[in-house]
């Protein structure tokens, strides 16, 4: 028997010796349960992005409610103003009467 | 019946049903996961079940890639060989020894027949033989013995030159030969 043949003898003795523990079935369910578990990963990204989108939400309505607050702070600014406006007149009269007493006196 | 080459044909010539697919997967398994479980154990023996079911994952996955006008033999160990590759880059392993010689000998304690003991231990001799060899040579060798295939399909596995195929089994012929000789003679 040449070196050839011996080779292909002791390949072919050596395949027959081999035992794969999982069948063609195993392996199809292991892609399948992956495939579930990457439908999964599907579901949690998807959740994931869903409480971005939240957090946006939260983040849009919080600096709205801070420029609201700028806007509120102005309105009073600008009533007190007004007041103070309205009040000038009387407190014009009261400057004009103290200075009329003093002259006065003098 | 069908053999798998009609098989893959079909497949390509006509509308693919998830049965058929089926079916076509599970001739490819029966036919090559023996073979090419022991042509993974030339890079990992550990691992090489694992790598076994992610090659057919890349095979199964990849079929419509792949051209019927080539081998599909030299196709399916192409992907298993640079998965292996792959997998060795990434795991940084070092490749394990084809032959394992405690394995044969302990599996075939059980046969006391005078001409089995003289085929086995000729074969022992082989595998001492072979497994003393680099990972890259027994791979030559088991494509060219065992698989058949022909010097520029082995080239284009294991990516090395035609010529660097034919010196390697040229070698391991003539250093064999010399081997079982020198056994004769004693």
């Amino acid at each position: 028997m040449n070196i050839k043949n011996k080779l292909n003898r002791y390949y072919k003795s050596q395949l027959k010796q081999i035992h794969v523990q999982s069948t063609f079935d195993d392996f199809i369910s292991k892609i399948q349960t992956q495939e579930k578990i990457s439908g999964r990963g599907l579901f949690r990204l998807c959740f994931n992005g869903v409480m971005a989108l939240l957090l946006l939400v939260s983040i849009y309505f919080y600096v709205n409610a801070g420029s609201s607050s700028r806007l509120s702070v102005k309105i009073t600014k600008v009533l007190v103003s007004e007041q103070v406006e309205n009040k000038l007149p009387r407190l014009n009269g009261i400057f004009k009467s103290i200075t009329k007493k003093f002259r006065r006196n003098i | 019946m069908y053999d798998l080459t009609e098989k893959l044909a079909v497949f390509f010539n006509s509308g693919k049903t998830e049965k058929e697919r089926e079916e076509l997967c599970r001739k490819i398994w029966d036919k090559y996961h023996k073979r090419l479980l022991y042509f993974i154990r030339s890079y990992s023996r550990e691992e090489s079940e694992d790598l076994l079911q992610e090659i057919f994952l890349k095979v199964f996955n990849n079929l419509e890639k792949y051209n019927p006008f080539y081998s599909f033999k030299v196709w399916i160990y192409t992907i298993a060989k640079n998965h292996c590759i792959n997998y060795l880059k990434k795991n940084r392993r070092e490749i394990t020894l084809l032959g394992d010689a405690s394995l044969l000998i302990d599996n075939n304690r059980s046969r006391p027949v005078e001409n089995e003991l003289i085929e086995k231990q000729q074969e022992q001799q082989l595998q001492l033989f072979l497994s003393q060899l680099p990972s890259d040579i027994q791979t030559t060798c088991y494509l060219r013995f065992s698989e058949k295939l022909k010097y520029k399909h082995i080239a284009r596995i294991i990516d090395i030159p035609v010529g660097t195929v034919k010196s390697r089994i040229h070698q391991v012929k003539s250093d064999l030969k010399s081997l079982l000789e020198e056994k004769d003679e004693y």
